[in-house]
């Protein structure tokens, strides 16, 4: 029965320090220097005709 | 409202001010340990103390930690201290100071109060004189009166460092903080009350129980229980009861006035006996009464003060507690006139429940004939606005509007005055969220003593605030749809689900007040009831102190004509709707299913009974 609810409370501190672990892990990300946005309009890509013969 | 619960009102107030603000000023100097005056001259007293815990643990106080390393130090301190109290109760039957040779708590109750007594809520699902041990009372209940209450003040210092600071990566040195305001702040106060306490004729003894002859043999009612301890009902849904009775009754003895100190002044509440502050050993006086009413709210209202003072700006302070003072005045003008206005259903049976010199008048079921309506109502305001969750009378007796009072108390996330440190950081939380939606309004980029509120202070905000209500109503809604939640509920009807809605209101604020009714003392109780108060409190914790970091490693801007000022008037207003919102938006469904419907039915006799 002990191990039952020391399990629990380890549980517990698990899934707290997993919640710590996440919001640094958030920070870290929202921190990052994102990659510039380039503004000119990607080059077009050639679709296939589909009426072209392989 | 009569004149005397106005009187005692004002005298409530002006007590606070008076011995809050000086409190403030030694506490912001004591957590920083730069303090002049008293705070300088304590620091020069217990400085070979505080140096000898470093040296003990290990500590290096200079070592500062980032907030992941703070975080985690708080969660590993508090888990470490859950399995001592774990432990304590498991073992007391050998261990010593047990005159009355108590056996080992029950596993799922010892997990409970472990839980309960770390996150400073202290729901009791026990009695405290037929359960604990001294030892156990002392070494485990005590310790962690201290312990819980040191960790809020850490909590919300870590986070006023944040405002404080600018290019910082450290937010402060946990196990510094926690030693400082054990020793420098609840050490010191406690030692002071509790002396007070003795004086006015609480206890202090280690005297086994004794049994005394009363004058005549008491007759009284106890509920019937079945097999599995559960209370048995009639077709109804009424408790059935059956009669008791005893020539002779047992005094419990125990060293009641030192812990029945730190619970006030830590926001614990959890009572040496079962009965709580209406026990006369625990809280013999009016005088008395009205200390435990001005301990349970000074450290939090001191502590609006040392934050003005830390972050350079005493009006941040006054306006924190101006914005906490407000709040705290219009629920006591609520609960005190609804009970004094007495039980409408008693009114036909011809029942005087008009106040007069010979009686209190007004409902007085479930309340101290000592205390009368006005200490019992200002009690439960205070108790239920901070986070403590002591009581000197029943909750579960209040008039619906009384009980709706005390929800809503706690439904505001514990921010008027709340618990020591998290009614603070609680409050700064929604401060930051109060800037957001006014910088929402005119178009500014947010900012609240000159930081900038960005992308993560706004997810961690929105986590800290949401945290709380989904454990409310996610463990309500698992209690009434589950054959093991129901089975605890005394009452039928609306009352029975405010006795569900009260318990897990009060464990995930971290309260630890009961509404009473409810048979808690069961696994599927304890057990629900833990993963609440243990999230209520960690799972905004952690965010809190993710802000702390954040916060202190952005520069700090100067104010300029557009800044927004945050210690007017007007910054106060929108501070309280911001916290009377979120707390609307979240549990008006709910209460509209307990207190509220049970208001609107007394009022038609024929319809409360249906």
């Amino acid at each position: 029965m002990d191990l039952l609810y020391v399990a629990i409370l380890l549980a517990l501190f698990g899934l707290i320090s997993a919640l710590a672990v996440g919001c640094a892990r958030l920070q870290i990300r929202t921190a990052a220097p994102r990659p510039p946005v380039s503004t000119r309009d990607p080059a077009p890509t050639a679709l296939p005709d589909p009426g072209t013969l392989p | 409202m009569t004149s005397h619960a106005m009187v005692l009102l004002g005298l409530f107030l002006a007590a606070l001010l008076f011995l809050a603000y000086p409190l403030g000023t030694y506490m912001a100097g004591s957590l920083d340990g730069t303090g002049r005056g008293a705070a300088g001259w304590a620091r020069r007293t217990l400085r070979p103390i505080e140096a000898g815990v470093y040296r003990l643990g290990g500590v290096c106080p200079e070592k500062e930690m980032d907030w992941p390393t703070y975080a985690l130090a708080i969660l590993l301190f508090n888990f470490l201290g859950a399995v001592a109290v774990y432990a304590l109760q498991r073992l007391q039957a050998g261990l010593p100071l047990n005159p009355q040779g108590m056996p080992a708590v029950s596993a799922d109750s010892s997990l409970n109060t472990a839980v309960a007594f770390v996150t400073n809520t202290d729901w009791q699902g026990y009695a405290g004189e037929s359960t604990m041990s001294y030892f156990t009372q002392m070494l485990g209940l005590t310790v962690q009166n201290f312990l819980s209450a040191a960790t809020g003040i850490v909590v919300a210092a870590a986070l006023i460092r944040g405002f404080a600071r600018h290019g910082a990566a450290t937010i402060g040195n946990a196990w510094v903080d926690i030693t400082r305001a054990t020793l420098y702040i609840l050490l010191p106060l406690s030692a002071v009350l509790g002396i007070v306490l003795m004086d006015q004729g609480v206890i202090q003894n280690f005297s086994a129980y004794r049994d005394v002859q009363t004058v005549e043999a008491t007759q009284y009612q106890i509920p019937r229980l079945d097999a599995a301890g559960q209370p048995v009902k009639d077709d109804q849904g009424h408790a059935v009861t059956e009669t008791a009775m005893t020539p002779a009754q047992t005094l419990p003895m125990g060293p009641v006035a030192s812990q029945e100190a730190i619970k006030m002044l830590g926001t614990n509440g959890g009572g040496y006996f079962n009965a709580n502050s209406a026990h006369p050993y625990e809280n013999p006086t009016p005088l008395a009464n009205f200390a435990q009413m001005v301990a349970i709210f000074l450290i939090p209202a001191g502590l609006c003060f040392a934050f003005g003072r830390m972050v350079g700006d005493r009006r941040q302070g006054w306006a924190i507690f101006f914005t906490m003072a407000l709040l705290f005045v219009v629920s006591v003008l609520i609960i005190v006139p609804a009970e004094q206005g007495g039980n409408p259903l008693l009114t036909p049976l011809g029942v005087d429940q008009a106040a007069g010199s010979m009686q209190a008048g007004g409902n007085m079921e479930g309340k101290e004939v000592r205390f009368g309506i006005a200490d019992s109502a200002l009690f439960a305001a205070i108790t239920t606005a901070a986070s403590c969750g002591a009581v000197n009378g029943m909750h579960d007796s209040l008039m619906p509007l009384g009980g709706f009072v005390t929800l809503w108390n706690m439904m505001l996330g514990e921010v008027v005055f709340g618990g020591v440190g998290s009614g603070l950081y609680g409050m700064l939380v929604f401060a930051l969220l109060a800037v957001f939606i006014a910088g929402l309004m005119i178009g500014r980029t947010p900012e609240y003593l000159g930081k900038k509120i960005e992308s993560f202070e706004m997810k961690m905000i929105s986590l800290a605030i949401l945290a709380t209500p989904l454990f409310v109503l996610a463990c309500t809604a698992i209690a009434v749809l589950t054959a093991d939640g129901r089975a605890g509920i005394a009452n039928p009807g609306a009352h029975g689900f405010s006795e569900v809605l009260y318990a897990f209101t009060s464990a995930a604020n971290n309260n630890g007040s009961a509404f009473a009714g409810l048979s808690a003392n069961t696994p599927f109780y304890n057990v629900l009831t833990a993963v609440a108060m243990w999230f209520g409190r960690f799972a905004v914790v952690v965010p809190v102190l993710g802000i702390a970091g954040s916060l202190a490693a952005k520069k700090r801007l100067a104010a300029t004509a557009g800044t927004m000022s945050t210690h007017g008037p007007l910054f106060v207003a929108l501070l309280i709707g911001t916290v009377v919102l979120v707390g609307a938006l979240n549990y008006v469904p709910a209460l509209a299913l307990g207190p509220i419907a049970e208001h609107l039915m007394p009022a038609h006799p024929l319809a409360a009974t249906h």
